[in-house]
């Protein structure tokens, strides 16, 4: 048996001491510092980020990728050259990086997925990145049910998917929405037009109303969901970004010079495409949306509503009770069905009442 | 289409400015205008670096490159409005503003139980902490009727609201403490009480349904010393002994206008010893990191040498010297609550809310449930197990039990916990097969 856990030795991991703020006034007890805590802890620990880009090849993930974090995360292939064999089947690369930023340290993994949709049959190709985002919910749910578990679980769950559409300027393929449909349910989907330089601006709103016509007729719930709003801002908010998804985008790694200034940009013949330029692409909208604003509320859901939807899956599979060494073992996750069956109920905050639970 | 929440005030909170970014203008209460062409520009001052291009390895941290910076949409909560950074972030600082919107939003809760004997000041404290009348409406029992009092828990919850920030508070007493002529065992409701929370709170998170669980388990328990006595008494050693494992116990030394400073001070080391010598674990406050300045390391000093803090509560308010503090009137002077220099009432309660009720949060959560959990646990597992050996289970459920050996059980007290046991298990079997049963139905 293992023995029981000590209280932390105060030099140990826990967050130094606060400051004392200054004000002593009468009458006022001080709640807001607790904000102070859980700050200090927050920057003391870190953040974590998954995120998962899917697409074809040469739509210019890594290259994204890369753009948007500022840093050559992959290697982006280059064009033109030979490649070597396209992989035969798809596979699942994985880099981890913590970068840190005004004091925050983030711990960023990416998940590239090379051979999607680059075979003749790509029929199930989408069953491979199912397993490991179920996969990633599993180990968490192995953790989260040890008897003795960590204080802080690593979180390795994919908190968002890049899905970048080829910019053929009709509509969606059969491909992307039988992907699409199954993965909304799983996990937080943000499609983009990638390769956003080949269309024109009328040319770019039309083929946008088309995808948004064609994700409303599959019922495909992509990030930002509507269901999830908690309140009158966050609706008006997430309803002018759902205006503009899918953000036509342009990766860039390359520097230019335009006007005096240096941008990051992609030079041609005929003028340089500025990726952070709005008035050339949507790219400021896309990185906004992943990380100034609504980073934390992409993990919030992946952990409240997906993570959740899946633990509930696998307790009604296998009776679980918490296990320990020498205990329970449980049934395996099926490996032939990675995608569980989506319950019809997605809403974070259950409608119906608690009192039917126990 | 989903009908909205009653509450369309859509009232944001101000935002906090912290010391290490610069000021930043409170949001207006909409949602910020995004898509508008108003993206400016700002020019870089110094150079970049000539090579454009930077390759590094998987582990080299992340290098800028200065270029221009469009504004951005979102930018109201944004650290990096400012214009002395023209290096280009990526822009995930911002994640403490994230966490700090949705925190407002949600509200925090923190539950305090108070123990003690009768008459030493505890609702009196609590009221003065803060700033409520929980006990407005209460009468003190005659003598008679105390004699046939038992110890009761209860509870009392109020929600405080302050700058934006809700925060429900929950105060455990225990009235009756100590009270009776034979006080063996005392402690026990007050113990079988917390264990009922985190068994409480072990239930719903192993459960089905997780989205509003209720966090009932004590955070922090202040026990009452009296200032009477010489140090401890075999009550109070034994108290803080049965719940030291359970909760963080910070033990207060009360009245503490009875008593002049030297005697404050006697008292105090005289009680750390004593605590150190019985094994008694109280809350140990953490330590600050070796490059905060003096003056903070100073403060924090201070705090661990106040243990016990001697305190003196008061709802009352006296005019002393042309002001008007809280405190109380004895026609040899008057005893100021919130003055440092009078007793510890400041730095309690500067150390319960303002800088240490996150910690006491985690130290509950992490320590004290997570042994409760997994003694739960151990001792589910050999009651399953005995289980299993008296009834062939058959293996429908699936699952696999390796069959350590138990020794027999010997005492007609452990036969009738694990009977108890037995029948709790096979009621929590009979949920989940009801549960499971719901679900196949609403399929």
């Amino acid at each position: 048996m293992d023995p029981p856990r000590q209280c932390p030795s105060p030099s140990s991991s826990r967050p130094i001491s606060p400051r004392t703020p200054s004000c002593e006034t009468l009458g006022y007890v001080g709640i807001e510092a607790v904000l102070d805590q859980m700050k200090i802890k927050a920057m003391k620990m870190g953040f974590e980020f998954n995120i998962m880009v899917v697409g074809q090849s040469g739509l210019g993930k890594s290259t994204m990728v890369n753009t948007l974090f500022k840093s050559k995360i992959w290697k982006s292939t280059p064009s033109g050259l030979a490649l070597g064999p396209i992989p035969q089947t798809l596979q699942l690369h994985s880099v981890t990086h913590v970068i840190e930023e005004k004091g925050v340290k983030l711990k960023l993994t990416v998940t590239d997925t090379p051979g999607f949709g680059d075979q003749i049959n790509n029929d199930k190709c989408w069953d491979p990145i199912l397993g490991y985002i179920n996969g990633q919910y599993e180990q968490y749910l192995q953790e989260e049910i040890l008897i003795t578990r960590q204080r802080h679980i690593p979180d390795t769950r994919v908190h968002c998917c890049v899905y970048f559409v080829a910019p053929t300027g009709h509509s969606l393929r059969p491909l992307d929405i039988e992907f699409l449909q199954r993965l909304c349910r799983t996990v937080n989907v943000v499609p983009v037009i990638a390769r956003a330089d080949s269309l024109t601006m009328e040319e770019r709103e039309d083929f946008r109303r088309r995808i948004q016509h064609n994700l409303r007729t599959h019922s495909i719930d992509v990030y930002p969901q509507e269901c999830f709003d908690e309140d009158i801002n966050d609706k008006i908010l997430n309803c002018k970004i759902r205006e503009r998804i899918p953000f036509a985008v342009v990766g860039a790694d390359r520097e230019h010079v335009v006007n005096g200034r240096c941008v990051l940009g992609r030079k041609t013949k005929w003028g340089i495409v500025e990726v952070e330029n709005m008035k050339h692409c949507e790219f400021p909208l896309l990185r906004d949306l992943l990380i100034r604003s609504h980073l934390q509320d992409l993990k919030d859901i992946t952990h409240n509503v997906h993570y959740e939807n899946y633990r509930v899956g696998r307790l009604n599979e296998s009776h679980m009770l918490p296990r320990g060494p020498g205990w329970v073992t449980l049934d395996p996750a099926p490996a032939n069905s990675p995608a569980l069956p989506g319950p019809s109920k997605v809403c974070r905050w259950a409608q119906d009442t608690p009192s039917e639970e126990y | 289409m989903k009908d909205f929440p009653g509450d369309e005030s859509g009232h944001q909170p101000e935002a906090k400015t912290w010391a290490s970014r610069p000021q930043v203008p409170e949001p207006k209460p909409q949602a910020p205008d995004l898509y508008e062409d108003d993206l400016d520009f700002r020019t870089s001052m110094w150079p970049h670096p000539s090579d454009s291009q930077q390759y590094y390895s998987a582990s080299a941290p992340l290098s800028p490159s200065a270029s221009a910076r469009p504004h951005s949409p979102w930018g109201k909560l944004d650290p990096y409005d400012s214009c002395e950074d023209d290096k280009e972030y990526v822009g995930f600082a911002t994640l403490p503003n994230q966490v700090h919107r949705k925190s407002v939003k949600k509200g925090f809760d923190f539950t305090l139980m108070v123990a003690g004997e009768s008459g030493l000041g505890k609702s009196t404290l609590v009221n003065s902490l803060f700033l409520t009348d929980l006990y407005r409406d209460r009468k003190l029992l005659s003598a008679e009727e105390r004699i046939m009092q038992t110890v009761e828990i209860t509870k009392h919850a109020v929600d405080i609201e302050e700058k934006g920030v809700k925060l429900r508070l929950t105060i455990v007493d225990t009235p009756g403490f100590g009270d009776a002529v034979n006080n063996t065992e005392c402690w026990k409701p007050v113990a079988e009480y917390i264990d009922q929370q985190f068994e409480q709170y072990f239930r719903d998170e192993s459960g089905l349904n997780r989205k509003n669980i209720q966090d009932n388990r004590v955070h922090c328990c202040l026990y009452f010393i009296s200032p009477f006595g010489h140090g401890l008494r075999p009550l109070d050693v034994e108290f803080m002994r049965a719940l030291h494992q359970r909760v963080n116990i910070v033990p207060i030394l009360a009245k503490a206008d009875t008593l002049t400073p030297s005697e404050v001070e006697h008292k105090k080391s005289k009680i750390r010893e004593e605590i150190e010598h019985f094994g008694i674990k109280i809350y140990q406050f953490p330590d600050c990191d070796s490059d905060e300045d003096e003056d903070f390391k100073l403060q924090d000093q201070a705090l661990k040498e106040s243990i016990p803090f001697a305190v003196i509560g008061s709802n009352t308010v006296v005019e002393a010297r042309g002001r008007r503090v809280r405190g109380r009137l004895y026609p040899w002077g008057i005893v100021e609550v919130e003055n440092p220099g009078h007793c510890d009432f400041v730095k309690l309660r500067t150390m319960l809310v303002r800088t240490h009720m996150q910690d006491l949060k985690d130290v509950t959560r992490e320590t004290h449930y997570e042994n409760y959990r997994a003694q739960c646990i151990q001792s589910m597992t050999r009651l399953v197990v005995k289980e299993r050996n008296r009834n062939k289970l058959t293996r429908e459920s699936g699952t696999d039990f390796p069959i350590p050996t138990v020794p027999p059980g010997t005492d007609p007290d452990t036969e009738r916990l694990i009977r108890e046991k037995d029948e709790e298990l096979r009621r929590m079997q009979e949920m989940l097969h009801k549960i499971q049963r719901q679900m196949k139905e609403t399929h």
